[in-house]
């Protein structure tokens, strides 16, 4: 079923709800930081705790992923070995695929995973909330993320294309704020979490069919092992 | 002698050919029973050594499981027991490991302070379980461990316990799991990967080997690939080897003793009948010949008789054809008139009109001094050439003009000519009304036919009736009852031979024959 409402400036593409609908605006939550969207660096936050998870905006991410996994490598809780990157990802890797394929899609390229919160478990229909199915799959992925605690967990945010660009990013963004932040209420450190709205900019499929737009309109979360790349030789594959 | 050079030669090529067949044969069921047998071999133990990997991956990751669902606090003393129970009654088990993400917390087995972390996994099954295959970096004192984890826990397996079959002797073996290889014995052997073996046994000529290859998919995929030297397959199928080389070397000499015997039986008949034929040694019996109303005896059929050294009468329905091969029957005939002759001096002394049919065969007729030889040999002995009348079979001269004008010839010079055996051959009552004959002689075959088919007695009873149209004398072979010979009379059939009057006679007893019936 399909509600389509046209009126002012945004079209707000609802990702994995399966029905696209109108939103008003974009209303943060009381506690969550200004959206930094605009800002395509985001300054990494200088006080001891930050109050909320950073969000980057949709171009430059790569670049903050690499700088936050520098500052968490430098930082007091360590790095891992070039050595056992590849342990460490393989078996949280397996840890991760346990959830089940009906619920988080597990892709590995080469150090990175990159999970897919499967489509139509995400949030209400038409709304921001999590489903109760989404915080159960999120809650056992925080408890493998506090287990594996030396990565940088990205999560990223994607919607289709129906719409104008901006709407679908902040959309997009407050979707993937949504999942950081409750990873963070259920232990997994802040600062290993970033929140990236890329919009309609990482299409899978074709936004020409609704299910192109569907499998288009989803949560990514990425995880990059804490390491600094290029103090030691590559893993040998 | 070209006759005797082109037997060798078959008997030779038929030696050689029989051998090379015994010898293939042989050959052949000794590689497919040693292949059979191999294959029995490995594709058992491709399956039982599949069943036992099968067993222990499911076995350890239903162990492993059962360790991550186990209550209570972890490596303290109850999960630890549970661990060590575990791996205490399984002897393929090296260690079995609790982590922490990439730390390991507690474990038991040989891997206590041994964190075994390599950094690449093999396979991420969906299950969540991940499995790393015996590799440098997973080796410890030497030997590569198959580890396995799932959840929590990890499990160390010695792979050599998978591939315990005993003594190999020459023969390597190798195990495949998931299409990687697992462990070999001996260790570290240089196999062919499956992939690049046909499933069975085969021979690999470049490295002298046998190699085999057996494939099983049950659960997981699992190969097992065994490499033998030539020499040591062999070796193994010794007893097979030397049944059937036995059994190829008997055959073979049974096959060469039965040509040998055959060859030698037919080159010392020959040359035997050649020997005496030289030395005079082929004999002459007398049937008689008897008219068949007076009971008279008016002459006899000359049969040229053969007894070997050891005794043996040779039939001439053997030694006649043989003769007749080995272009002896010339001879033959000449040795049998030779021996007539001489012998009808004094028969002749008794009985003046006694006349003898000597046998003459196609190569008499052929020969163009037979005639002037038979009449050098009547003049010496001072005999009329009535006193020798000449059967020839019809089958003879028939359809050769030599032959006929032969015949003519001989006919002129006053020799009696009897058609030998009519009717078992072209006959034709029309070559009768063509040719100028004396004696029409009735094959026995017709003769005994009287007393069994009527519809036979009408067809001689027809060549009597034509015979003596022609004035033809007819002379009934075989006559053996009474009957018969009464039959033949009421046809007007002149003459008549058999065991009715008498079996073939040597000359003293033929001429004791003839002195008791004129007695008579």
């Amino acid at each position: 079923m399909r509600v389509c409402i046209g009126a002012g400036v945004v079209a707000l593409a609802i990702a994995m709800s399966g029905c696209r609908g109108r939103i008003p605006a974009v209303t943060p939550p009381a506690n969550a930081e200004p959206p930094a969207a605009a800002s395509p660096a985001p300054a990494a936050p200088a006080a001891p705790a930050p109050p909320d998870v950073t969000v980057v905006g949709p171009d430059g991410h790569a670049e903050a992923i690499e700088r936050r996994v520098l500052e968490l490598a430098a930082g007091a809780k360590g790095r891992l070995a070039a050595d056992d990157v590849g342990y460490y990802m393989d078996v949280q890797q397996a840890r991760l695929q346990r959830l089940g394929k009906d619920r988080v899609r597990v892709v590995r390229t080469g150090a990175r995973l990159v999970l897919t919160l499967v489509t139509g478990s995400g949030y209400d229909s038409g709304g921001f909330r999590l489903t109760k199915e989404a915080e159960a799959t999120l809650a056992e992925l925080a408890g493998t993320l506090r287990e594996f605690n030396k990565t940088l967990v990205s999560v990223h945010g994607h919607s289709d294309a129906s719409g104008g660009q901006a709407a679908n990013v902040t959309l997009s963004e407050r979707r993937a704020l949504e999942v950081a932040r409750f990873l963070a209420e259920n232990g997994v450190d802040r600062r290993r979490l970033l929140v990236v709205g890329r919009g309609p900019l990482d299409p899978l499929a074709s936004n020409e069919t609704e299910e192109g737009r569907e499998r288009n309109r989803r949560v990514e979360v990425h995880i990059d092992p804490i390491q600094i790349r290029g103090a030691s030789p590559p893993r040998t594959p | 002698m070209w006759r005797r050079e082109k037997l060798l030669i078959g008997v030779s090529v038929a030696a050689f050919a029989g051998v090379a067949l015994v010898f293939s044969s042989a050959l052949w069921f000794l590689w497919h029973d040693s292949v059979t047998a191999e294959e029995a071999a490995l594709s058992g133990l491709a399956v039982s050594l599949g069943e036992r990997t099968e067993g222990v991956v499911l076995d350890t990751r239903n162990l492993l499981d059962r360790f991550d669902r186990l209550p209570g606090p972890r490596c303290t003393r109850p999960h630890l027991l549970a661990m060590e129970e575990a791996a205490a009654t399984r002897p393929y088990l090296r260690a079995i490991g609790y982590w922490r993400a990439d730390k390991r917390q507690c474990g038991v087995g040989f891997l206590q302070t041994i964190a075994l972390k390599p950094p690449k996994a093999d396979r991420i099954y969906p299950s969540g379980v991940i499995a790393w295959w015996p590799g440098p970096h997973t080796e410890v004192g030497g030997v590569p461990l198959f580890l396995i984890r799932y959840g929590d826990h990890d499990a160390a397996i010695d792979p050599r316990r998978l591939l315990e079959i005993g003594p190999a002797g020459a023969r390597q073996v190798g195990l495949w799991l998931e299409h990687l290889p697992l462990v070999s014995q001996p260790e570290r052997v240089d196999l062919p990967a499956p992939a690049s073996v046909p499933v069975g046994v085969n021979i690999d000529r470049a490295r002298g080997r046998i190699v085999s290859r057996f494939s099983r998919n049950a659960l997981l995929p699992i190969d097992i690939v065994a490499s033998e030297p030539f020499s040591s397959f062999w070796d193994r199928h010794l007893r097979t080897l030397a049944a059937g080389s036995t059994v190829g070397l008997l055959l073979a000499c049974a096959w060469l003793a039965a040509v040998f015997r055959f060859t030698r039986k037919r080159l010392s008949l020959a040359a035997e009948l050649r020997e005496a034929i030289a030395h005079d040694r082929i004999e002459v019996h007398y049937q008689p010949i008897v008219d068949l109303a007076t009971g008279r005896c008016v002459g006899a059929e000359a049969l040229a008789r053969w007894t070997r050294h050891d005794g043996e009468a040779v039939s001439p329905e053997v030694f006649i054809p043989l003769a007749e091969r080995e272009g002896l029957v010339s001879a033959i005939t000449m040795a049998t008139l030779d021996t007539v002759i001489r012998d009808l001096g004094a028969l002749r002394a008794e009985s003046p009109e006694l006349a003898v049919h000597v046998n003459l065969s196609p190569q008499d007729l052929k020969n163009e001094t037979f005639a002037e030889a038979l009449a050098d040999r009547l003049a010496t002995a001072g005999l009329p050439s009535g006193a020798i009348h000449l059967e020839i079979t019809e089958r003879a001269w028939i359809n050769s003009d030599a032959a006929r004008r032969a015949v003519q010839a001989l006919r002129l010079r006053g020799h009696q000519i009897a058609i030998d055996d009519f009717g078992t051959g072209y006959s034709s009552l029309s070559y009768l009304e063509t040719f100028e004959l004396d004696v029409l002689k009735i094959d026995k075959s017709f003769v005994t036919a009287i007393e069994t088919s009527e519809a036979m007695g009408h067809v001689i009873g027809h060549v009597i009736k034509m015979a003596r149209s022609l004035e033809l004398r007819t002379i009934a072979e075989g006559v053996e009852t009474r009957k018969q010979r009464r039959w033949l009379i009421e046809r007007g059939v002149t003459c008549g031979q058999g065991f009715l009057f008498s079996e073939p006679l040597a000359v003293a007893a033929f001429a004791e024959y003839v002195a008791s019936e004129k007695a008579a």
